[in-house]
């Protein structure tokens, strides 16, 4: 079918185009909302700045489909197969993207406020600046497979309230994107960059954050137990109340770094670099500091109850008011 | 080299470099949304601050690139500032690194920006400015990500960004080339971009709207520019006021009607006084200049029927440049004034008690002083650049010759610029001497002598401080330099500051030859001072302003006199002076004690044969 039989079916009132091939097809800005394009074959199709809001695209194949500011809003995409097609800026706020395959996909600025997005494959896409607040993205056993952001591009995104538990963002590029409040539980990150991001209250339990970068990224309050950041670089992070007990931290970097009221009970920070750091007020009961480097640390009315510190590098430490390991009160 | 001791070094250089108080002015407008031309205060600002201000604004530094080439490109003199531009961002981009990203997998999406390295700021360990912004500034975190979400939920992300580039740099035409473009820009980066482009969200508001009309799918590109506009606005935020009163360098705003003395103010108080005005031609008044780009035009305009705008800025007063000015050029600097302007003028006027009045006037001078040598420094400032641009500019011309003639040649040439500037200074001195003579025979014996205008006394290379420099006051009259004399308002109208007239027929030869040479030149004030010589004796005063090349003749009298009578005085007198530098000259005649004009005429400079040997 071509672009002109199309549009002229589709203005005279018709919307069922099932499984319809439109390959190539040129229909830049067309309206076509609401049209039901289920399992229609759009391969590398022009429909940039097109309307297609509640459109039907059910397993639809758009595969290289240029889809730049389109709007998709409300769309049906379950299992549609939008790999490497271009949704730049395209609006997909509300749409159910559910198991489709978005790989190599590019979505700068996209938005997908409240989309749902579970068992969706977006490895490798670019979603730079796109906006994802409230979409889900969650793992639901035996239903959905686990997002996959692998190697994503989510510089700036804003994925406030998002729930990625236990999604793969393996080397995901996260700097300076906002994960507010995020749900990341269990959640793949190893290798991920997060500096300069915004992790206020984000649920980190249990994720791997194995050798991520969180320079100057602002983690106040975030609840990070049983999290594993072994040499991760939290240089200069704002971790002012973060929970970490249980995490490991062995061989990080938290030079600089705030952890001002912080929870690290039970924390390994063995070889950790804890230079200047500034653990006023942390709870430290049976942190392990073993070889770790305090070098100036603050560790101003810590608790560090039964910790182990004996082969630490306490030079310049403060320990005003501190509760050392056998329970004695430093002055 | 960490930050701190590239910080040391970077202040250090700029410093030293003979452009520091341009590229302080850039940075303060980058970061303050206003224009500072006052050296003194330029001077009393850290370059250290400025630059962590700069730095603070968390752009990357193509961001920074692009903000400051906006910037410099909407000054006159925008190829200078272009230059300024290039040597802050060379210095800023020290304190960015380059990042290799080697992982990031090449998506067609990322294709081109893959050779790129990614430009990080690396700004811990720097501290923060003492005096950090407090202009209009990008709301941080949570504000900044809302705003977005708000935009974007009004219109896809795309039809925002094809607005805001529109609005940024021209038409969206859908070519390959500005889709690349738009690629790489973020809609965060746009959205900054617009934000620092813009100085109030009135501009914000034209240029997107304006930007909107004109693209392919109007109602839903305005609705776009609507939403933007919408959320946008609240960042520039409280410092609405300070940014609008703190104006920037658009020359055409008239000083507020506190500042009396001015006569030209007078008229253009008028306007903004809402008072029907015959001054019809936009030109007059019109804020934005076509051709010669001035900065923003940020003021809440008033909306007058024909597009000519302004409003009162009660702190900060700009007096307009006319164009055709012999040594000045319309730069920022020349044209700032200071609130304090009005301030003494206005006091002095009443019934206060001799101590009072004493103090007053101590501090007035004090005042008038503090004017006065921020003239003085602008001319100088002013001086320098050029003699600087001479400089080069003979170097470059010189390169052929041998040293010695170079050297010999150089000077030669730098030397006569400050002999003929020194001349010409001396005629504005005499015609000043004059002019005060003629105000003083006017008064009556009772009323104390004015102060001589407050030009301190200052050594012959020193460029005029009046009517050479301050003819970008339109008041072409010795009153602008002093101040309001200390006369109950009541007094005979002769005494009105602005406009005492140049006594009649007592011009000396000698005077009347340097008033007619700058009258040749298209000096205003002296255009007015010669035909006042006439007028007077008919009891008709005139004053000279020149706005965006037309000369305006603004004549006013007790008794109409008759138009055609008069305007054809006037243009004799014009064409008498074969003046080539206005494109058009127009008379305008109100009532004495009027603020407005009653009509205005429109003067053919093409000769006409000679109607009467009296005109009046």
């Amino acid at each position: 079918m071509d672009s002109s039989e199309i549009l002229k079916r589709y203005r005279a009132g018709e919307t069922q185009f099932k499984g319809a091939n439109l390959r190539n097809v040129n229909l830049k800005g067309a309206d076509l909302i609401g049209i039901d394009l289920t399992s229609a074959d759009l391969n590398s199709a022009n429909l940039v700045m097109a309307y297609l809001s509640r459109g039907k695209l059910y397993g639809a194949n758009l595969f290289s489909a240029k889809l730049s500011g389109a709007n998709l809003e409300r769309a049906d995409l379950r299992g549609a197969n939008l790999s490497d097609a271009d949704l730049h800026g395209a609006s997909l706020q509300g749409a159910n993207l559910s198991k489709a395959n978005m790989a190599l996909a590019n979505l700068l600025d996209a938005n997908l406020i409240g989309a749902d997005l579970r068992g969706v494959n977006i490895s490798g896409a670019c979603l730079r600046g796109a906006c994802l607040r409230g979409a889900n993205m969650r793992e639901e056993k035996r239903a959905y497979k686990p997002a996959n952001l692998r190697g994503a591009d989510l510089r700036g995104a804003d994925l406030r309230g998002v729930n990625l538990s236990g999604a793969d963002l393996s080397r995901a590029d996260l700097q300076g994107a906002n994960l507010t409040e995020t749900n990341l539980r269990g959640a793949n990150m190893e290798r991920a960059k997060m500096s300069y991001a915004v992790l206020k209250g984000c649920f980190l339990t249990e994720a791997n954050l194995t050798g991520v970068s969180f320079l100057e990224a602002v983690m106040v309050g975030a609840r990070m137990e049983r999290v594993l950041l072994a040499e991760a670089d939290l240089s200069g992070a704002n971790m002012r109340g973060v929970l970490l007990p249980d995490a490991k931290l062995d061989r990080a970097l938290l030079t600089g770094a705030d952890l001002t009221n912080a929870n690290l009970n039970r924390a390994d920070l063995t070889r950790a670099i804890m230079i200047d750091v500034n653990l006023t007020n942390a709870q430290l009961i049976q942190a392990h500091f073993t070889k770790s480097d305090l070098t100036g640390a603050n560790l101003r009315l810590a608790n560090l109850s039964e910790a182990e510190i004996s082969t630490a590098n306490l030079l310049n430490v403060n320990l005003s008011g501190a509760t050392m390991p056998d329970g004695e009160v430093q002055p | 080299m960490n930050n701190l001791s590239i910080l040391d070094d970077v202040v250090r250089q700029l410093e030293l470099d003979p452009n520091i108080i341009r590229i302080k002015k850039l940075i303060f407008f980058t970061c303050y949304g206003s224009w500072e031309s006052n050296i003194n205060t330029l001077n009393s600002i850290s370059t250290r601050d400025l630059l962590l201000n700069l730095l603070n604004l968390n752009l990357s530094l193509e961001e920074l690139t692009t903000v400051l080439n906006n910037i410099a490109n909407k000054l006159n003199k925008s190829t200078e500032y272009a230059f300024i531009a290039k040597q802050i961002v060379s210095q800023i981009s020290r304190f960015y690194a380059p990042e290799e990203d080697l992982t990031k997998p090449l998506t067609a999406a990322n294709a081109d920006d893959a050779t790129q390295p990614e430009i990080s700021l690396i700004h811990q360990q720097l501290p923060q400015p003492s005096n950090p912004v407090l202009a209009p500034k990008l709301p941080e975190a949570d504000e900044w990500w809302d705003l977005k979400i708000k935009i974007i939920q009004q219109t896809t992300p795309m039809r925002a960004k094809i607005v805001i580039f529109s609005a940024l740099y021209h038409e969206f035409t859908y070519s390959e080339k500005d889709w690349s473009i738009i690629k790489k820009q973020d809609l965060d980066d746009l959205l900054r971009n617009l934000f620092y482009t813009c100085a109030t969200p009135t501009e914000l508001e034209e240029k997107l709207t304006k930007a909107a009309k004109k693209l392919d799918n109007p109602s839903e590109s305005i609705q776009s520019a609507t939403a933007i506009v919408k959320y946008l606005r609240p960042c520039y935020g409280a410092s609405d006021t300070v940014s609008e009163a703190v104006s920037s360098p658009v020359f055409w705003q008239p000083a507020s009607e506190e500042s009396s003395p001015s006569d030209a103010a007078m008229i253009l108080n008028n306007h903004a006084n809402g008072s029907s005005s015959e001054l019809g031609n936009t030109s007059f008044i019109e804020p934005t200049r076509s051709g010669n780009s001035t900065p923003q035009t940020d003021q809440e305009l008033p909306s007058e029927p024909n597009g000519a705008a302004f409003a009162p800025a009660p702190e900060v007063q700009h007096i307009s440049p006319p164009s055709p000015e012999p040594t000045a050029e319309p730069e920022p600097d020349t044209a700032a004034s200071d609130g304090s302007y009005s301030t003494g003028s206005k006091a002095i006027a009443g019934n206060f008690n001799i101590a009072a009045a004493l103090k007053q006037t101590r501090g007035l001078e004090a005042d008038i002083k503090a004017i006065v040598s921020d003239r003085v420094n602008g001319v100088m400032n002013f001086m320098e650049d050029t003699l600087t641009e001479l400089e080069k500019v003979l170097e470059r011309r010189l390169r052929g010759e041998s040293v010695n003639r170079r050297i010999y040649l150089k000077y030669k040439f730098l030397k006569e610029l400050i002999a003929e500037v020194q001349k010409n200074a001396d005629k504005y001195m005499d015609v000043l001497s004059q002019m005060e003579a003629d105000d003083l025979q006017d008064l009556k014996p009772a009323a104390p002598a004015e102060p001589t205008p407050a030009v301190p006394s200052i050594p012959l290379e020193e460029p005029p401080t009046k009517p050479g420099e301050l003819s970008p006051e339109p008041p072409t009259k010795p009153g602008d330099m002093r101040t309001e004399p200390p006369t109950k308002p009541g007094e005979q109208g002769e005494i009105r500051a602005a406009e005492t007239p140049v006594k009649s027929p007592d011009i000396d030869g000698e005077q009347r030859a340097k008033v007619l040479e700058l009258a040749h030149q298209g000096s205003p004030k002296a255009i007015a001072a010669l035909m006042n010589q006439y007028l007077k004796t008919k009891g008709i005063t005139a004053l000279a302003i020149v706005k965006e090349d037309c000369l305006h003749i603004i004549l006013e009298s007790e008794q109409e006199p008759h138009p055609d009578k008069i305007v054809h005085f006037v243009r004799k007198h014009i064409l008498e002076l074969q003046l080539t530098s206005f494109e058009s000259v127009k008379a305008h005649w109100r009532k004495l004690g009027n603020k407005s004009p009653s009509w205005s005429k429109k003067i053919e400079l093409i000769p006409e044969p000679d109607l009467s040997a009296n005109p009046l």
